[in-house]
């Protein structure tokens, strides 16, 4: 049976799995879409995914689409249009999580959305609407622990400088939260395994922004631990604990370890 | 007496003395950033660390001074301890909580503390530093400050409008409590300004035309049985009363010169407080005819100006359980009678944590009372959240609550008439009342019946919790397992359950501590008032 199919699939092309690929960036993977749809509406059998290191697969074609600002454009105002502006908040949490097949989650919810149009986000028995919410909503959540845990140490110059760690790229998700409250401050939030940062000067809109090497070095050098305010916060952080109800479970309930790493009070 | 000390050695003494207050919350008001001050709120609130006792840290919470005129016994600042005393300027809090801010280490300010000198005068400090943070430093993250009981009324007046949040403290559940435990402080005092707050936010509230009482999740208002319905809210006045030891006129609103008594009230404090400001020329910026005296319930010109408005986020208060010999129903009927009557927004229960060797008090090594405190916020939330009342749960014959079972597990124990309740049929008020319905799947059957009859695997889905619920619901009639609705029966099929949970709650150091929602079912936080709201912020 299995090479039978595998037979197949090399006598008709329309049988074969036609593999699009994109870089891990919004743009590219909503051009990613476009490309892959035009192909799936043809009646070839597609499949999508974002590059990683062992993405390689036997018996496809693979396609590398780059960014195209103008597809991209497109098919998120189709989302938003056709379906709803809750649908493209739930692609766009969905393309920032680390899950590998989210491309794909993205891609079939779509296709159930354009044709079921706005309720698309009520048919939560829908196995792609299912998995969009739950990737979506742990995405959410790791954004909404950062906007709890991010510390931000004081340069010369006066910029608040915040190194995180993420799972998800929650920069942008983020971002919001920080503009609002420190309106009038320089800060910047670094995200260390992408290299990525976003920026913000004070009074002004905040942007993103890849590091280079020797800003990246920078960064990463700069003392974040013996600032006036940082022992200060140190100092309180241990004082403001009751012995007599010590609850080191509960702590690590509600602040799991791996954010501790870049938060000042446990440094 | 007070040495001089760094800010860091002030720190720690005066975080150290400020500990024990339990409210920790941020939530309640959402304030946009603007540009050329510092902060913003929002109205869920964000926790921004926990620290080794697993409370949530949101707000600086520090005592202004540790100095104390006052000798109440259970507390490490009394008068007749000889502890460390520090006093920060007004200056050195609002550097800590705008380089906090910045940070991103706090939301924002709680401000308490000891009583220097006198209520009045310590009150006017803390509303000097809170008029700078505001005013001049353009501060708009959240500020809880504590009203000091006996402090003249047009400063309670005049602070409420830098805060989002007052809180006075009840200290003890009853009046021979705090005779006892705390000689300076008397009912009236302390409800003198509760009572104040209470009509300054029903003042604010109907200026700004939304209704004169706090809002309350899930329509709380009009849910039949509720505290906060407004019929029950008048049947009760007189109860109420009585059980807060108001006398029956609403005592509190008379005269406060008479409840002086061993308090210096400053009764000639009838110049502004930014007036007074202006004249010390400490703020700066602030406008001369801030002068125009304020009484207790007028216009405060100043802060009108600045379109501050009075408590936004509303007022609660909280007591110590377990260092005088109240009963939990007591407890509930007082907490009951200030939801009514105080309109507060919450009451916060602080299990006694001995610090001080007395004879007025329990031993130096009375354990926490964790249990007793976590059933008493249990008993809270179906309060607030499931209509009850303090008096469906327990009564002068059962005056504790079960420590094998929850106090709504244990009431429908004791109501097997009302069960099983039909799911198809049952009223919404009904409905919440059957252990392991939480508030959100009361509200999800509601809506689901109306398109078809549910069945158990509907309600597995709508977030019913079956292992506790299943013996007590009917789905078209039919019962989940055929098991007999005895209260022995059942109360063992519950309990096994409790047994562990139980136990984690009286050993947190061992176990993790069940969080309420967990043991309540609620899907969702109603308001994220509570301190574990960060890991629940997704429901
Ligand atoms: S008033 Fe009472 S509780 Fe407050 S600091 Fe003084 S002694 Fe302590």
């Amino acid at each position: 049976m299995q090479s039978q199919l595998i037979n197949n699939q090399w006598s008709d092309s329309r049988m074969e799995k036609h593999r699009f690929v994109c870089a891990d960036e919004f743009g590219a993977m909503m051009s990613c879409i476009y490309e892959a749809w035009r192909w799936g509406n043809r009646g070839f059998i597609v499949e999508l995914a974002v590059e990683s290191e062992d993405n390689y697969q036997l018996f496809c074609v693979e396609h590398r689409v780059e960014v195209d600002e103008e597809r991209a454009e497109k098919v998120i105002r189709s989302i938003r249009g056709k379906i709803s502006y809750r649908a493209l908040e739930l692609v766009y949490h969905c393309a920032m999580s680390v899950i590998p097949e989210k491309l794909e989650v993205i891609y079939r919810f779509l296709r159930l959305g354009f044709v079921i149009g706005p309720r698309v986000t009520e048919t939560l028995t829908e196995e792609p609407v299912m998995r969009i919410f739950e990737i979506s909503r742990r995405v959410g959540n790791e954004a909404h622990r950062f906007n709890q845990f991010v510390r931000f140490t004081r340069w010369e110059g006066g910029i608040l400088c915040s190194v995180i760690e993420p799972k998800s790229n929650v920069l942008t998700l983020i971002a919001p939260n920080f503009a609002e409250r420190l309106i009038s401050e320089h800060w910047m939030i670094v995200d260390k395994k992408r290299k990525l940062a976003v920026l913000h000067p004070a009074d002004s809109r905040w942007y993103l922004r890849q590091l280079t090497g020797e800003e990246y070095d920078r960064i990463l050098n700069f003392d974040r631990d013996h600032e006036e305010y940082a022992l200060l916060w140190k100092t309180f952080f241990h004082h403001i604990a009751i012995e007599q109800r010590k609850n080191p479970q509960c702590q690590n309930n509600f602040l799991p370890k791996w954010y501790r790493e870049n938060m000042t009070e446990f440094r | 007496m007070e040495r001089s000390y760094t800010l860091d050695e002030k720190l720690a003494i005066l975080s150290d003395a400020a500990k024990y207050d339990v409210a920790c919350t941020s939530s309640g008001v959402d304030r946009k950033g603007k540009h050329g001050h510092l902060g913003s709120s929002i109205s869920a609130g964000i926790c921004h660390s926990f620290g080794a006792d697993g409370r949530c840290i949101t707000l600086l919470k520090i005592l202004m001074t540790n100095e104390c005129v006052f000798d109440c016994k259970y507390c490490h600042n009394r008068a007749s301890n000889d502890v460390p005393r520090a006093t920060f300027t007004p200056e050195e809090i609002c550097t800590l909580t705008m380089e906090f801010y910045r940070r991103n280490y706090i939301e924002g300010l709680f401000l308490s503390s000891g009583v220097r000198k006198n209520p009045t005068s310590t009150m006017e400090q803390m509303f000097q530093a809170l008029y700078l943070l505001r005013v001049k430093y353009g501060f708009r993250g959240y500020i809880h400050v504590k009203g000091v009981p006996g402090a003249d009324p047009q400063v309670i007046r005049e602070i409420g409008y830098l805060a989002d949040r007052m809180s006075v403290n009840l200290e003890l559940p009853t009046g021979d409590g705090l005779r006892l435990l705390a000689p300076h402080k008397t009912r009236k005092t302390i409800l003198t300004p509760m009572r104040q707050i209470q009509q300054g936010i029903a003042q604010e509230r109907l200026r700004v035309g939304v209704g004169e009482k706090m809002e309350r999740a899930y329509r709380m208002k009009e849910l039949p049985g509720s505290i906060f319905n407004e019929n029950n809210l008048r049947l009760q006045k007189r109860t109420d009363e009585a059980i807060l030891q108001l006398d029956g006129s609403g005592g509190t609103e008379t005269s406060r010169k008479k409840f002086g008594e061993s308090v210096d009230l400053c009764p000639d404090n009838r110049v502004s407080m930014s007036g007074r400001l202006d004249a010390g020329s400490e703020a700066g910026g602030c406008r001369a005819d801030g002068l125009a005296s304020a009484s207790a319930g007028g216009l405060v010109p100043w802060a009108e100006d600045r379109g501050l408005s009075y408590v936004p986020a509303g007022q609660s208060t909280q007591m110590i359980i377990g260092a005088t010999g109240e009963t939990d129903y007591q407890i509930m009927r007082v907490a009951e009678s200030l939801y009514r009557q105080f309109d507060l927004k919450r009451v916060f229960f602080s299990g006694y944590i001995p610090v001080n060797e007395d004879s007025a008090l329990p031993g130096l090594d009375t354990p926490v009372p964790f249990l007793r405190e976590h059933r008493l916020y249990q008993a809270d939330w179906l309060l607030r959240f499931y209509g009850f009342q303090a008096d469906e749960l327990l009564s002068e014959d059962r005056p504790d609550f079960n420590v094998l079972v929850d106090p709504k597990c244990d009431w429908a124990l004791r109501h097997l008439e009302y069960f099983p309740v039909e799911v198809n049929r049952a009223d919404y008020a009904l409905l919440l009342r059957v252990p392991g319905v939480g508030v959100k799947s009361a509200r999800r059957i509601v809506e689901a019946r109306r398109n078809g009859r549910l069945d158990f695997p509907d309600l597995k889905r709508i977030g019913v919790v079956l292992k506790r619920a299943a013996y007590f619901l009917t789905c078209n009639g039919r019962q989940m397992y055929p098991i007999a609705i005895e209260e022995d029966v059942l109360t063992r099929c519950l309990t096994a359950d409790e047994g562990k949970k139980r136990w984690e709650v009286e050993h947190p150091q061992t176990y993790r501590q069940l969080s309420l929602f967990d043991d309540m079912h609620l899907a969702m936080m109603p308001t994220v008032e509570d301190c574990s709201k960060a890991a629940f912020g997704q429901f």
